[in-house]
């Protein structure tokens, strides 16, 4: 895996200066993302030599239209989730408008109804007007 | 939202999960499904700050 990483770095060597910056910033971020990560790393090394050629905009359609290649891997889905700001053990909840990551309180909180219109949170359950407050019950 | 990315969008979500009842949660290096708890558990805090299923015994509601 380094070593097809340090062939593409010797590549993007040979392109024009101007091109370059761009490039290196892109396979830089690529191998931050692929630090510790198992199983996709393959994939998500296919996808980006994708980008790199074609700027994403090829791709294999099935009959339904459905797309499958190059489809967006594990962590790109988890990076777009991250620009709704979360925090750790955030949820995602829709808000009036957009989703958003809940607010969490402390550890031993419940999830609990709240207003329409509000921001669901977790409180402490011995916060709780009664039992049916808490939601999340499966 | 058109249909087709709309389906698009749900087919990208089923890569952190596709589990029917799952709830995404940011954990300490990217989102994580997480599964459906038994039946009867409630979601709360756990002491790392993610959320986890705990029976509702073991959680200090107001009597």
């Amino acid at each position: 895996m380094l070593d097809r990483v340090r062939v593409i770095a010797r590549a993007i060597k040979q392109i024009p200066a101007a091109e370059r910056g761009p490039m290196q910033e892109a396979l830089r971020r690529y191998m931050r993302q692929n630090a510790g990560v198992r199983g996709t790393a393959a994939v998500r090394e296919r996808d980006w030599l994708m980008s790199l050629l074609t700027g994403r905009q090829w791709a294999i359609y099935d009959e339904q239209g459905r797309q499958f290649w190059p489809m967006a891997s594990l962590m790109d889905v988890s990076d777009w989730l991250d620009h709704t700001g979360p925090r750790l053990g955030s949820m995602l909840m829709r808000g009036q408008d957009e989703w958003l990551p809940s607010h969490n309180c402390h550890p031993k909180s419940v999830l609990m109804y709240t207003a329409p219109g509000t921001h669901t949170m977790t409180c402490p359950a011995a916060s709780l007007p009664d039992r049916a407050n808490a939601i999340g019950g499966y | 939202m058109a249909a087709d990315d709309y389906t698009r969008l749900q087919q990208m979500l089923d890569l952190l999960g596709d589990v029917p009842g799952s709830i995404l949660v940011r954990g300490p290096d990217r989102w994580l499904s997480l599964p459906p708890g038994p039946i009867g558990y409630v979601l709360v805090i756990g002491a790392g700050g993610v959320p986890e299923w705990v029976d509702p015994s073991t959680v200090p509601f107001p009597t």
